[in-house]
Order: structure tokens, then C-alpha cells, then sequence
């Protein structure tokens, strides 16, 4: 009965909390301080210069228009997983799951030389592709597609799986009874039900294709991603350029995610 | 042919096995009643189809249910935690069916009427977060009953709720399903829900139904002391028939004599009960009248609106008495009284243990 102890509950509970935000303000001051002396650090013509670099801007918007068709091609492949995995036990489940986590484990680096043996110009997926469909993985945006997919994948089956997994077995049951199809229940209830966390899913896996470095590099150093070009300008123009275009990516990723949440927002339920 | 036949609905799970046959009239509302792990609700998610049988068939007016999928039934089905749709309001929760069965005109006035029934009309925008336990219950009834369910299931409905709702919503509900004509199961483990909803009361225990009884006969004459003991009458003693005389049974159980109403042949061994309210506390004038004895107080706990006094007459004895019975009475321990008890009162089963 905690509640009936005000005063033990008061004081313990703010000793507690002063504690706590004790690393919670030095988590903030470690992640926002860095950037923000970064960002200050920029002169506005030095901005402007680097923002009329054709190189830089057709980077950036590779980047972007890269990590959306990842987020797509990620959504198509990971919720059905997700929503698989969030059912009670079935043969192999273990496994699927083991194997959906992996890409956590393994360094970008090694991804990237990974996915070359397959998607390589002589591996089976990079062979084939290019002798029947014209597709080539190597130095091509298809490539970098490839290499932002595995390492983000996690993210959109994790956050969708979970949203499936927070749903009660019984709104299922009571649909059913209500006289919905088992593809009703999934459509009308399910669905809606898990949207949110699906969304979050997106987000994360945008987010995580927009600072992919390592395992893009590997497939695609061309056509340059903007995480690529700007560890070019940083060996080839020293830390000022490649910052000016660090600050300039950080603002184009910021506002799109502000934008994606933005439309997220208002298909939220609660 | 009744209007539901169930007949030895089997269902196997891990440890446990249900094995159940019952029939029910049209406007028919029975309760099932049984402690936790009976089985309860896995008979009902077995009439819905979400248990794969063993055997069986389920006959619901004419049709056989067995071999439908759950969504093709036609049954309403009300769930102890309520089950209400998160992400819809009221009136779209309680318009789930028939928006799936895309109906014309004819089901938004239903669904008017059925939320005026249940006095919900004015929740219609709210979103299911914003409701209170009880008016959660009512969506989930309305939303069960504005198709017209060939047969409605409910599974524990109030068991979430505090003590004056759920007696208040019981009460509307026996009105409601009265009115409505619907045909019920209803599933419960309180005797007192199960008596006042179910025009029949059936016992299940482990799987099985132990009796299917009117409330009356299932309080009065349970069939077994394990029924006994869940429906309240706790005093229960082996005792065997010495004689039968003038439609009076008379039984000797231990040091203890008394007369029974009910009818035994001599020499029988049985188990007799008696209902702790049937166990009264007499003046002392009263002893020598038929079936009073000497008992010696061993306890007295306050239960609420009763107070529980337990005697000592050769065997030991329960007796609920009133607040007012208390007090004219006065029973401590170490006291010794007259104890009266109505031989029409004593009822006989077969002997056995729990």
C-alpha cells in the first residue's frame, strides 16, 4: 500500500528523482552539446558555399530518396514478419527471431563485405540480377539500397512485432465472435491496432538508412550517399567543409523526420 | 428437440479434459456454475469454436454449430475483461457487426434502441479509455446484443466489478435478457450470480457437469457434497438410517440423533446437509421438541450481514444467524444451547467425501 505512507513515498520518491536526473541531464548534455557546438561552429557563408556544391546537394538527396525506398522495401518485408513472430510458438520461431536480431551484432563493415559476396558482381544475387535484369549492386543505388536494408531491418520488424505483441488475444476473439473473417480481424483490428508501432518502425528504419555509413560504403563508395561524401570532404578539405555539410544533412534529416512524425501523428488512436 | 443440444462436447488440453452434454429451451438462460479451473470457460470457447473438439456435436436451433468457423455462429459472446476495440468509440464498437455484415437502415436504429435499453446512449462518442468498469460491461453487452445472437455467451461479465455494481448491473441484466427474450449461457463462479440470472443452474467440476438444477433444488438439494459445499450448505456428516417411521426419517449420526424429511431406506449409509441458516438458535423452552439438541458454542465470526456461530451438538454444526438473532441470543463460547433444525430441513445424499 504505498499510498498510504504520503510522507515516506514524498521524500523518498524526489531523493530518488534528484538522483535520477542527474544522468539524465548528462545524457542530454552528451548528445545535444556536440551538435550544437558543431552547428555553431558554421559561418553562414561557409554554409551557403558548401550548399551550392552540386556534389553535396545530389549526395544528400541520394541519401534520402535512398533511405525512403529502403524504409518501403523494409515495411513490405518486415511487418508480415512481425506480425508472424508476434504469434504464440511455432516450429522455427526461435530461429526467425535469432536471425532478425543478427544484423545488430554484426559491424556495418563486416555487413558490407558480407552482402558484396552476394550481391557482388560475382555473387549469386549481383550475377544473376545483372545478367537477366541489367541490375548491378556495385557502386549503384541499388547497392546502397542493399546495405541500408540489412542493417535496419531489426528496427522495423522489432517496433512493428511489438506492436502486434501489445495487442489482447481477446479483441481477436471477440471480433471473430462479432463475425469477422480471420483477414477482418486482421484488417479492421489488428491493423489499426498496431499501426502506430508500424510507423515507429518506419521512422527508425529511415532514420537508421540516413546515417548508414560502413555497409554502404563497401557496396556503393559511388554515387556518394552524403554520410560518404562528407568523410571525403573531411580526408580531401579538412573539418570545416565537412562539417558545413554535416550541419547541412543534420537539418534536411531533422526536418524530415519532424515531417514523418508529423503525419504519424494524426493517425494515432490514444 | 430443444432449442440448444450440446451432446458430450469433448475438448483435450494439457492436464485437464471437458466432457459436457446439455440442452437448453428457447429464452432459456442458464448459469454455469463452478469454482476456478473448472472448465468454464473453455466450455464456452469450445461453443464458440475456439477449441478444437474431441467429439461431440452442438445443435443450435436445427443447425449444427460444430462445423462452423467461429465468425459464422451467430453467437454473442460477453468477456469477463470486456474486449472493447481501443481504437474505435462507443457507437463504432457496438456497430462492429453490423458494419461488417454491411446491413441497410435497419441496424443503427437497433443499435439506438438496444444502447437506450442499457442507458449507454449518452457514452456513444467516447472513446473506450474514458469509460468506468460498469460502462464498459454495458458496451460489450450492447455490442454482443445488437445483432440478435441466436444464443449470447458470457463469461465471468462482473467479476471485475465492485461489489454495488455488480449487484445493480446483475439485476438490469436478468431484466434485460428477460425482456429481450435472448437465450443465455452464463458463466460464473458466484452462487448467488448464478442463482439470480439462470432459470437452471448447471454444476461443473473438473470437466463435468456434477447437476443441472433449478436454483431452488441446486441450494436446497444439491446432489453431491462437493455441490453441497459450493452452494453453501456446509454442515454435511456421514450418518446412517435407523429407522423410518410415519414419512419421517430418523438418523443417527456419532453421538447425534435427528429426523429427516427426505425419503431413505433403513440401514442406509448417507450424507446428511443442512444449510447454516437452517440451524437455529432456540429459547430454552423449546427443548424436546422434535430434532433439538444440546450444542456447545466453539466459535462466533462476524461475516458481514450474518454472524457464523459453529456448535459442537456429537457432530459439529454451522449456524448463520442475523444480526438481530445475534443479539437476542448473545452465543460466546463455552455457552451450550438449544439447537433446533426443521427435519424438512435435512437433506440426504449419497455418502462420500469431497
Amino acid at each position: 500500500m504505498p499510498r498510504s505512507n504520503p510522507g515516506y513515498r514524498g521524500q523518498g520518491g524526489s531523493w530518488l528523482l534528484t538522483v535520477l536526473w542527474l544522468p539524465g541531464i548528462a545524457l542530454l548534455v552528451f548528445v545535444l552539446l556536440p551538435l550544437l557546438r558543431m552547428t555553431l561552429a558554421q559561418t553562414p557563408a561557409g554554409l551557403a558555399a558548401v550548399a551550392a556544391m552540386a556534389d553535396v546537394r545530389s549526395a544528400i538527396g541520394l541519401s534520402l530518396y535512398t533511405a525512403l525506398v529502403t524504409t518501403v522495401i523494409a515495411a513490405i518485408l518486415g511487418i508480415p514478419t512481425a506480425y508472424l513472430l508476434s504469434r504464440p510458438v511455432f516450429p522455427g520461431k526461435q530461429i526467425l527471431e535469432a536471425v532478425v536480431d543478427l544484423p545488430l551484432a554484426v559491424p556495418h563493415t563486416v555487413a558490407g563485405i558480407a552482402l558484396l559476396f552476394v550481391f557482388g558482381r560475382e555473387g549469386i544475387v549481383g550475377f544473376f540480377a545483372g545478367k537477366y535484369l541489367g541490375l548491378s549492386f556495385w557502386g549503384t543505388a541499388a547497392g546502397i539500397v542493399t546495405g541500408m536494408l540489412f542493417v535496419s531491418l531489426p528496427y522495423m520488424v522489432n517496433s512493428a512485432r511489438a506492436g502486434f505483441e501489445a495487442i489482447d488475444p481477446r479483441l481477436a476473439k471477440a471480433a471473430r465472435t462479432l463475425g469477422a473473417t480471420p483477414a477482418m480481424v486482421f484488417t479492421r483490428v489488428l491493423w489499426p491496432l498496431a499501426l502506430r508501432n508500424v510507423f515507429t518502425g518506419m521512422v527508425l528504419t529511415y532514420a537508421r538508412s540516413i546515417s548508414e555509413f560502413g555497409a554502404v560504403v563497401l557496396l556503393a563508395y559511388y554515387p556518394m550517399t552524403a554520410p560518404v561524401k562528407i568523410y571525403e570532404l573531411y580526408l580531401e578539405s579538412g573539418l570545416q567543409q565537412a562539417s558545413a555539410a554535416a550541419v547541412l544533412l543534420l537539418a534536411v534529416a531533422l526536418f524530415s523526420f519532424i515531417l514523418l512524425r508529423y503525419l504519424i501523428g494524426k493517425k494515432r488512436w490514444s | 428437440m430443444s432449442y440448444l443440444a450440446i451432446d458430450r462436447l469433448q475438448v483435450q488440453l494439457k492436464g485437464f479434459s471437458l466432457d459436457v452434454s446439455l440442452s437448453l429451451d428457447r429464452h432459456e438462460v442458464l448459469a454455469v456454475l463452478g469454482p476456478s479451473g473448472a472448465g468454464k470457460s473453455v466450455f464456452l470457447e469450445a461453443l464458440t469454436g475456439f477449441h478444437a473438439l474431441e467429439g461431440g456435436t452442438i445443435t443450435l436451433d436445427g443447425q449444427r454449430l460444430d462445423t462452423l468457423a467461429p465468425e459464422q455462429r451467430g453467437l454473442g459472446f460477453v468477456f469477463q475483461d470486456y474486449a472493447l476495440f481501443p481504437h474505435l468509440t462507443v457507437r463504432e464498437n457496438i456497430l462492429f457487426s453490423p458494419r461488417l455484415r454491411k446491413y441497410g437502415r435497419e441496424l443503427p436504429r437497433q443499435a439506438r434502441e438496444i444502447m437506450a435499453l442499457l442507458k449507454i446512449e449518452r457514452l456513444a462518442g467516447r472513446r473506450t479509455q474514458q469509460l468506468s468498469g460498469g460502462e464498459k460491461q454495458r458496451v460489450a453487452l450492447a455490442r454482443a446484443l445488437v445483432s440478435e445472437p441466436a444464443l449470447l455467451l458470457m463469461d465471468e461479465p462482473m467479476s471485475a466489478l465492485d461489489t454495488v455494481i455488480r449487484e445493480q448491473l446483475r439485476d438490469e441484466l436478468r431484466e434485460l435478457l428477460l425482456r429481450l427474450g435472448t437465450t443465455a449461457i452464463y458463466v460464473t463462479h458466484d452462487r448467488n450470480e448464478a442463482a439470480c440470472l439462470g432459470h437452471r443452474v448447471a454444476v461443473l467440476f473438473s470437466g463435468r457437469l456434477e447437476q443441472v438444477d433449478t436454483p431452488s433444488r441446486l441450494f436446497y438439494a444439491p446432489a453431491s457434497v462437493r455441490v453441497a459445499h459450493f452452494v453453501g450448505m456446509t454442515n454435511t456428516f456421514p450418518a446412517v438410517v435407523e429407522n423410518v417411521a410415519n414419512g419421517r426419517v430418523y438418523l443417527k449420526a456419532g453421538e447425534l440423533r435427528l429426523a429427516a424429511g427426505a425419503p431413505a431406506a433403513p440401514g442406509a449409509a448417507v450424507t446428511a446437509g443442512i444449510r447454516p441458516e437452517e440451524v437455529l438458535l432456540a429459547p430454552p423452552d423449546q427443548a424436546g421438541v422434535e430434532n433439538s439438541f444440546t450444542g456447545r458454542v466453539t466459535g462466533v465470526t462476524p461475516q458481514g450481514q450474518f454472524v457464523r456461530v459453529t456448535l459442537d451438538c456429537g457432530v459439529s454444526l454451522t449456524s448463520l444467524l442475523s444480526w438481530r438473532d445475534f443479539q437476542l441470543r448473545q452465543p460466546s463460547p463455552g455457552q451450550t444451547y438449544t439447537v433446533t433444525v426443521e427435519p424438512r430441513s435435512v437433506h440426504l445424499m449419497p455418502p462420500g467425501e469431497l
